[in-house]
């Protein structure tokens, strides 16, 4: 581990795990459970954050915004650890929303009654996830929607 | 002497007997299909199994042309009267079940071996009259042949057709589908052609030039009117079953022969030709039978009393924007500063002052205090500005949207008042035309703005804001109807009410709508078919106040139906 600095960054799960675990003079001086750990920890906060988007749409978990009926999240999941047993994670996204159209006009209420009447979007934000470790565990503390 | 059957009522003003699930039973007791073309025999003397995927199958023995029995389900057989029509080698035909208030309305294509069936009944709904109807898909069962695949089934494919129809019993209508579960029909002969209503309609497609056709006037009379229609040669066999507006029992089965009057668009995905059924309940719980898309406005509760009316204190004068002005245009300053009377043909005038984008005065003659209204304007074209207000303190909330073209000094109101004989909240119009006095100005003396036909027929798509798109059907020279677009593009639900249309210039239109019956609202907009956008002025008494509101949208042509020639006096 670099003793030169308390966080370690992730970019992409998916390179992560393909990385080669002693490729080199540097890296073959890492403590290798260390960077295991740190392996786990990027997949285990991964998959808590997908796990909670699928939530979102199944409508399970709190969501971050108003009227979501859709939420991907891109492959690349940006983690930071840092020593004290938190991490942060952003991922690019793309939510969906279908928002019902207010109003009491003639159209809208018709629009309602053939099951319509509602606007559907599909904008490209960041997710951010916040996370902390208890009883080694990781846990999602809380989640943001930024642009 | 009158030639022309116009009725006393309109269908939407029609108070139709609620008749009791008793007194139908006893109207539809020993009934059989009447008709006024000889009947076929092509059952006569058979025997007939059809099967269907998810409903009843029925054994049929024909004894001959208009005597049958039937079994449901291989229960006990029962006679009944019938009667058929054919069309190629499709068979249309109908009977009632003895002693019950159901029937079956059947349509067998003899060369595929597939067929549709309606089962049909009354007292289904607290309207008994209202006829309500099941579909069932299946095919005729022979002996030692394997059951085909195929089946009819419903379609978009007819969405956009129109047709003027005239039966063998010498009823005219036109009949126009611009949605794939509604429909539009003028009743041409039967009621004098004013007004076109629109109705729930099942689409089937049988080939890609037969289809059957089914609507049931829902909210008015509940009568269905079923149709085998082949689109290439514009012929027809069907059956009508209902009760009338004299409550006697329509039931027959008749051929017809049309014109086919136009195609309009269709904006599903190309490659769409889906049907947009019913979705399931939200629940998960299967439809119920007979379950459809129903429009029922008078069951809104949205109607008031005088005295409601009266105790009115709320306004709500071009406030924030509602969702039918999302594309509405900008707010135009044309008025500002401008001082001129408007002179109308039937004697009213008014003088006013424009003193700001927002801000009006106007006075009658002889007045000497003006009355300060909020208002709104946008010129459609050059010269052409729309614009509108209340005149607080008059005895029915009245309002005013004007159009005036100050390039030919003239100019057309729509004068708005709130209570109809029929209902305390529900708007009504006047159409005034007349010219604009002011300074350097001299107005003509007898050309006028006038009413014209040159839009009906046509069909223009409204897109106002984002998932709120609906699509005009200017169905007669005085009605006109909206249908409202699903998701998938398809036409959906429809309704239709009085209207009126007025040429202000070439390829520009004031047109205005009474939702009658419906909500109440009085709807204006200024159509130009140069730009493809509106504007417009909504008009509305509910119980949450007086609503004067802007609207505006963005237009797309969806084609024209040829049937203005239908309305045309004649001698």
């Amino acid at each position: 581990m670099n003793g030169s600095t308390t966080r370690r960054k992730f970019f992409g799960s998916a390179a992560l795990l393909a990385a080669p675990l002693a490729a080199g003079t540097a890296v073959a001086s890492e403590d290798l459970a260390a960077r295991l750990a740190a392996l786990e920890d990027a997949n285990t906060i991964g998959a808590l954050l997908r796990d909670w988007a699928r939530g979102v749409v199944a409508g399970k978990a709190a969501t971050p915004a108003a009227n979501i009926s859709g939420f991907t999240l891109d492959a690349d999941v940006s983690i930071t650890v840092a020593e004290d047993g938190t991490a942060t994670a952003s991922v690019p996204c793309v939510v969906e929303t279908a928002t019902p159209i207010d109003g009491n006009e003639t159209l809208v209420e018709m629009a309602r009654q053939q099951g319509d009447g509602i606007v559907r979007r599909a904008e490209r934000r960041v997710l951010h996830g916040s996370f902390v470790k208890r009883d080694g565990s990781w846990h999602l503390a809380s989640t943001e929607l930024r642009a | 002497m009158q030639t022309i059957a116009y009725p006393k009522e309109q269908m939407h003003r029609f108070a139709y007997t609620k008749l009791t699930e008793a007194q139908i039973g006893a109207k539809l007791a020993g009934a059989a299909p009447k008709s006024a073309s000889p009947l076929s025999s092509v059952f006569a003397g058979k025997l007939l199994r059809i099967v269907t995927d998810n409903g009843p199958t029925l054994t049929y023995r024909f004894t001959n042309n208009n005597h049958l029995s039937v079994a449901e389900n291989d229960g006990r057989a029962v006679e009944a009267g019938y009667g058929a029509l054919t069309i190629d080698d499709v068979a249309l035909f109908s009977h009632l079940v003895p002693g019950t208030q159901r029937g079956y309305h059947v349509v067998v294509d003899q060369a595929s071996g597939l067929a549709t069936v309606f089962e049909v009944w009354f007292s289904g709904f607290t309207d008994n009259r209202e006829v309500q109807r099941e579909i069932y898909f299946g095919y005729v069962a022979e002996a030692g042949k394997e059951a085909p695949k195929a089946r009819h089934a419903l379609t978009n494919r007819a969405e956009g057709k129109g047709f003027h129809w005239t039966q063998d019993t010498g009823v005219q209508t036109l009949e126009l589908y611009p949605s794939t579960f509604y429909s539009n029909f003028v009743e041409l002969s039967r009621q004098g052609g004013e007004l076109g209503f629109c109705a729930p309609t099942d689409y089937v497609k049988i080939d890609d030039e037969l289809y059957i056709y089914s609507r049931v006037e829902c909210e008015f009379s509940g009568v269905q009117t079923l149709y085998v229609f082949d689109a290439n040669r514009a012929e027809q066999v069907g059956v009508r079953l209902g009760f009338d507006a004299a409550d006697a029992l329509e039931y027959y089965v008749f051929k017809g022969r049309g014109e086919w009057v136009g195609q309009l668009a269709q904006f599903e995905k190309f490659g769409d030709t889906a049907a947009t059924p019913m979705p399931p309940p939200a629940n998960g719980e299967s439809l119920a039978k007979g379950a459809r898309r129903v429009y029922r406005p008078m069951r809104n509760n949205w109607q008031m009393t005088k005295e409601e009316v009266a105790a009115l204190t709320a306004k709500d004068v071009f406030g924030p924007p509602s969702p039918m002005a999302g594309n509405k245009g900008p707010v135009s300053d044309y008025l500002v500063g401008k001082q001129l009377t408007l002179r109308f043909d039937n004697g009213v005038a008014a003088d006013y002052r424009f003193d700001t984008i927002e801000a009006l005065q106007w006075r009658r003659p002889g007045e000497s205090a003006w009355h300060e209204e909020r208002y709104e304007a946008w010129e459609s074209a050059p010269g052409v500005v729309m614009f509108g207000h209340l005149l607080t303190g008059a005895p029915q909330n009245d309002c005013y949207k004007l159009v005036a073209d100050f390039d030919h000094g003239l100019v057309t109101c729509i004068h708005g008042t709130i209570g109809s004989r029929y209902i305390a909240n529900e708007a009504q119009a006047e159409t005034w035309f007349g010219v604009i006095e002011m300074e350097g100005t001299t107005p003509p003396k007898y050309r006028r703005h006038q009413f014209t036909d040159e839009l009906v027929g046509r069909a223009v798509t409204w897109n106002y804001s984002p998932g709120l798109t609906s699509m005009h059907l200017y169905t007669t020279p005085h009605s006109l109807s909206w249908i409202i677009f699903g998701e998938s593009g398809a036409g959906g639900m429809e309704w239709s009410g009085p209207a009126s249309y007025v040429k202000i210039r070439d390829e520009l239109y004031l047109a205005y709508w009474l939702e009658e019956a419906c909500n109440g609202t009085l709807g204006t907009i200024l159509v130009n078919l140069r730009t493809m956008h509106d504007c417009g002025i909504g008009y509305h008494c509910g119980k949450d106040g007086l609503r004067l509101s802007a609207m505006g949208a963005h237009a797309r042509h969806a084609g024209r139906f040829d049937i203005a020639k239908f309305y045309q006096l004649k001698a």
